[in-house]
């Protein structure tokens, strides 16, 4: 389990708007959780402070016990993180990948070559060789491969093509472990929308919605029709009709719109917490 | 398993570390040994070239191969680590399961160790071969020895004895691994112009030291014991540079 508390950081210390500000998280084991937010909202920074490359300037993180910032190789041999931007290793994958997975326990040479050939990748060339989105597909190929407890992604779609995002998402699915917390911090939601479980939004003001998805489905009705409701709390407009949110004081299951989530609480952050909140006041009675 | 030291993880952390450093930069390993085969073949040219006949590699200039030898050597170490100022890279080095003493101690043990030691066998070994082909030539070595007994045979009773073999070749190793630290420290500590910046340090200080004492009016033989003096204390200096090295695995963010 990953609990945060009080975390705050700013790159410009004691000056300008702190990026992340006296963020109060718990992240729940077993669980995919998108972490979604605008730019400069400090998701990549959140995935450093948690891998340990970076450290707290308040506030603290305790990963199972550990803080991540004194990366004791004992916990380091539990963790991924996929950066955004990575190293053109003059190496073959399957070299990269057999030296370096000798320090991941669990790490399966058969599952990252059967996962290369899944992802196209040619094991021949050099990864320096390789192309942006080739590259970001070994590595993510490798650190599935490790089955790390923590995986931390970065943007993991990025330069991927339309076939191989939708074989990420097959392989995460289907190789992640049982016990795995994984975290994928993205703008692309359409990518990542089928494989997560849970959401993390995140503000500057260290407010932040982090539930299972379907728990959100539960405290908000998303209702996909024409019909306009006066309990609506956000109206968006899509293709196919429109997705409304609402209070949800019967905790009736319903499907969970995440764009329109997303959109409802940086558009009207105060009037879908207040709905969520009632929601369960409601239900409580 | 310790979180501090463990051998078995040393180990392994070692064997990928020198691994990817020899696939990466043993061709630069190899140019660099090679600058006393290239000076030499660099002297003879010039002879043949200018006054037409074979030339000589005197001991002097064999001393200033050796010299150059262990500058470029110092260097080297730029390219092999400079990539720790690379996010992307440090981020991969950063996050591997090993401690922070234990990746100091295998960048240490290449850096000021494997690679130096390396480079001056390969170095011995090609001058060695240089000195079968062409019987004109004796090995740096032999000249050397013979230049330091030279010294040792003249030197009369009451004299300041000359320091032993084993001192000597003590103080150079020393003075290569300083020299390697400052050349790692750049690589570790700056982003850009790392190479220029311990040019500078290595070549510049010294450099500086003297311009000034020669423009105190200071006499030639009273700088050379001043600089015989100082650099007794250069060893003095590798405690703390082994620590900055040490720092910047321990705290370095990206």
């Amino acid at each position: 389990m990953i609990d945060i508390h009080s975390l705050a950081f700013s790159y410009r210390k004691g000056k300008g708007t702190p990026v992340l500000d006296r963020l109060d998280l718990r992240i729940q084991s077993g669980h995919i959780y998108g972490l979604l937010g605008p730019n400069g909202i400090g998701k990549t920074t959140l995935l450093h402070l948690l891998s340990g490359l970076k450290k707290p300037q308040m506030g603290e993180i305790r990963i199972d016990g550990n803080n991540p910032f004194d990366r004791h190789p004992s916990f380091l041999e539990h963790l991924a993180f996929v950066p955004d931007e990575m190293p053109g290793i003059r190496e073959e994958p399957v070299d990269y990948a057999l030296s370096r997975g000798r320090f991941y326990p669990a790490f399966s040479p058969d599952l990252f070559r059967s996962l290369l050939s899944v992802f196209n990748v040619d094991s021949a060339k050099r990864i320096s060789a390789m192309s942006y989105g080739e590259r970001k597909k070994t590595y993510i190929a490798f650190h599935i491969a490790c089955q790390n407890t923590y995986l931390f992604l970065d943007e993991p779609t990025n330069g991927m093509d339309l076939s191989s995002k939708a074989l990420f998402r097959k392989a995460l699915a289907a190789h992640s472990k049982e016990d795995s917390t994984i975290l994928i911090a993205t703008h692309q939601l359409a990518d990542i929308e089928d494989i997560i479980d849970s959401v993390i939004l995140l503000d500057r003001k260290g407010e932040v919605l982090c539930l299972p998805i379907d728990e959100i489905g539960r405290r908000l009705r998303f209702e996909y029709d024409t019909v306009t409701r006066q309990d609506a709390v956000w109206t968006e407009r899509l293709p196919s009709g429109c997705v409304q949110i609402c209070p949800n004081p019967e905790r009736a299951e319903t499907r969970c719109h995440i764009g329109a989530l997303y959109n409802a609480f940086y558009g009207r952050k105060e009037q879908l917490l207040q709905a969520m909140s009632k929601s369960d006041q409601l239900s409580d009675k | 398993m310790n979180p501090v030291f463990s051998l078995s993880r040393f180990k392994k952390y070692f064997q990928y570390d020198f691994g990817r450093i020899w696939r990466r930069c043993k061709m630069d390993f190899f140019l660099v040994s090679l600058t006393g085969v290239v000076l030499y073949l660099l002297v003879h040219l010039r002879h043949l070239v200018f006054e037409g006949n074979w030339g000589d590699m005197s001991y002097s200039r064999q001393g200033l191969a050796y010299s150059l030898l262990s500058y470029l050597t110092a260097l080297l170490l730029i390219r092999v680590y400079g990539w720790f100022t690379q996010k992307s890279q440090c981020v991969d080095y950063l996050l591997l399961p090993a401690s922070a003493l234990e990746k100091t101690l295998s960048m240490l043990l290449i850096s000021i160790i494997i690679i130096p030691g390396g480079v001056v066998a390969v170095y011995s070994l090609l001058d060695y071969l240089v000195a079968l082909l062409d019987p004109s030539y004796s090995t740096y070595w032999v000249n050397k020895y013979e230049y330091l007994s030279g010294i040792r045979a003249e030197r009369t009773a009451g004299e300041e004895l000359t320091p032993s073999f084993l001192a000597l070749g003590l103080k150079s190793i020393l003075n290569w691994m300083v020299a390697g630290l400052v050349s790692l420290l750049c690589a570790l500590y700056f982003k850009k112009r790392k190479t220029l910046i311990a040019v500078c340090i290595l070549f510049g200080i010294p450099l500086i030291a003297i311009a000034a004492m020669v423009q105190n009016g200071l006499p030639l033989n009273e700088i050379l014991q001043l600089l015989n003096t100082w650099s007794k204390y250069i060893p003095l200096a590798i405690l703390p540079l082994v620590a900055a090295v040490y720092y910047k695995w321990k705290y370095t963010t990206v």
